[in-house]
């Protein structure tokens, strides 16, 4: 398969972005046109268009946005650090524990503050588990990394079950809804945002020694990449990364497994292009999946995890068989 | 003093003692063949030589500063290592993957200069990867990713080569062009030893052996004192035949 220069697939990535915004700001229960979205952006339209675009479609969109680059990035970085191509933020237990850090918040009749706050808390002591029983530093492998994961994951699991069967009826379906991921009550992009350009900006300068830690552990010591010091670092900051977008969004599995590879799949491997070809990518699909789960049954709101599957297994296996094909 | 100067080095790995008291000095423009059966410690001893293995006492030492005390692109400029067996990578081309090995010389805020580029396509023509060069890399045979990673080891441009068996899965033509390689860099002044388990290819292309005889003990020298054939038989466990054909020494299993 041709691969695109790195240059034109990033403008590519960006131009699906915006197409996926405006689609958001269009579409909906009211409907609107292309002009009266603009006019709305350009300062005027009417106090009910005003209100539909800015204060409802606009946030929402951002935070899918924000939340979509999130989780590709941290796929991204975790299938590196793992050096296998299954890995994904789900597939370490970091969601699970930032699952139950939030369903306990809930259960206790937490404001949503402090449900965001017990979520972060979740995935940070289920990054610190799989450190600890993983071997500490130094010492860790990736399988090692990987088994402890998938163990930690199926341990929340069971948690997460246990706290929804001990639930009273009254919070139980806005326990399901937060898990199955929902943007319906996510506002406009702050620190989350902040988090994922911060990531970014961080990691684009080691672009370089993760192509080598991509290709081998061992010779990208043998060629001098810091490699424990860089594992380190892409562990803690996709364990934020996922943190951040589950407080965000609730559980939107798939983004992080599929984007990177579709952006593999076009443009290469080199993580000058993959990691914020992944953000771009990642976050026009959350937009559009987003989109898609708020009209397509209107009124009725579908989980937007449910959409990510429904266009990220037939976009990824389309990538995959045209890859083989070559 | 230049090469690796190995003081008092002792190796132990899984409870069982590899080398014991190892003092050698590695020197520019010298060949050296590491031999040794199964599990006798020659990757142990080539990983501990690059820094990548703690051994339990004594040191080896780079321009007078111990190996692992080196910052890694600073020494990733000086020492490469030809693993026995490579990583399989996660799907980056041919010429991808040779280009990692300008890594120590490259800038971190730059890309790979013009000259650099030179250097990757000369390595990989010398290696005849040439025209697998925008293939991905997980295709590649089991000697042409042998000749992938030699390539790389080339683009590295170390002073000093470990080399970890560098003829395995190579067919015979590439066998005898790659450690003449190797033994021509020797000779043009760097430091080259490599783990072989064929005895004539050591004969041919070393100019020095170290030994390794098991429990700890090691003997090392020029070739022609170390390859004797009773010495050989007994390290080996199985009794060899000493053949002097055309000048050239040669060990046949009796």
């Amino acid at each position: 398969m041709q691969r695109l220069p790195a240059g034109l697939l990033l403008a590519l990535l960006a131009g699906a972005s915006l197409v996926a915004f405006g689609a958001a700001l269009v579409a909906g229960s009211v409907p609107l046109s292309v002009r009266q979205v603009m006019e709305v952006l350009g300062g005027g339209g009417s106090d009910l268009h005003r209100v539909l675009v800015l204060e409802l479609r606009l946030p929402r969109a951002a935070a899918a946005f924000v939340t979509g680059g999130l989780l590709a990035l941290a796929g991204a970085l975790l299938q590196v650090l793992l050096r296998n191509p299954l890995a994904d933020p789900y597939v370490l237990g970091v969601s699970g524990g930032a699952s139950v850090g939030a369903l306990l918040a809930i259960l206790a009749g937490g404001a949503a503050f402090s449900v965001q706050g017990a979520a972060l808390l979740g995935a940070l002591i289920s990054t610190a588990l799989v450190l600890f029983a993983g071997g500490g530093v130094g010492s860790w492998s990736p399988t090692r990394l990987l088994l402890t994961g998938v163990v930690l994951a199926a341990g929340w699991g069971a948690i997460i079950s246990l706290l929804l069967a001990i639930a009273p009826d009254t919070t139980l379906r806005g326990m399901l809804f937060w898990m199955m991921g929902d943007l319906s009550g996510a506002g406009m992009p702050g620190w989350n945002g902040g988090v994922l350009a911060l990531v970014l900006l961080i990691l684009l300068p080691a672009a370089r020694p993760l192509d080598l830690l991509a290709a081998g552990e061992q010779r990208a010591r043998t060629l001098g990449v810091p490699v424990t010091l860089l594992q380190l670092t892409v562990y803690l900051a996709a364990s934020l990364l996922t943190a951040t977008a589950v407080t965000t969004a609730g559980t939107v599995s798939f983004v992080g497994l599929v984007v990177p590879h579709a952006v593999r799949l076009l443009g290469g491997h080199a993580h000058r292009l993959l990691l914020p070809g992944s953000v771009l990518a990642g976050g026009a699909l959350l937009v559009a999946a987003d989109t898609l789960a708020r009209t397509a049954l209107a009124p009725r709101q579908l989980p937007v995890g449910v959409l990510t599957a429904f266009i990220g297994v037939p976009l990824f296996l389309w990538l995959l068989t045209r890859g083989a094909r070559r | 003093m230049n090469g690796l100067q190995i003081r008092g080095l002792t190796l132990d790995r899984a409870g069982r003692r590899l080398v014991e008291g190892l003092d050698l000095h590695l020197a520019p423009g010298t060949c050296w063949a590491l031999l040794g059966i199964n599990g006798s410690g020659k990757s142990t001893l080539l990983h501990a030589l690059a820094g990548l293995y703690a051994p339990s006492s004594g040191e080896v030492r780079l321009e007078g500063r111990p190996v692992a005390r080196w910052p890694g692109r600073q020494r990733a400029r000086r020492i490469g290592l030809l693993f026995q067996q490579g990583e399989e990578g996660l799907g980056m081309r041919v010429r991808e993957e040779a280009a990692h090995g300008r890594h120590p010389w490259v800038s971190p805020w730059r890309g790979l200069t013009g000259e650099d580029r030179r250097k990757v396509e000369e390595a990989l023509e010398r290696m005849e990867l040439l025209e697998l060069a925008d293939r991905p890399s997980a295709e590649l045979s089991g000697g042409e990713r042998q000749r992938l990673a030699i390539a790389t080891l080339l683009i590295q441009e170390p002073r000093v080569l470990l080399l970890d068996e560098p003829a395995n899965h190579l067919d015979l033509h590439h066998q005898m062009t790659v450690l003449a390689l190797f033994r021509d860099l020797a000779r043009a002044g760097r430091t080259v030893i490599m783990a072989l388990h064929d005895l004539n290819l050591a004969a041919r292309f070393c100019d020095h052996v170290l030994l390794l005889e098991g429990e700890g003990r090691w003997c090392s020298g020029r070739h022609e004192e170390v390859l004797a054939a009773e010495r050989l038989s007994r390290v080996f466990q199985h009794p060899l035949r000493e053949l002097e054909v055309k000048g050239r020494r040669c060990f046949l299993p009796r």
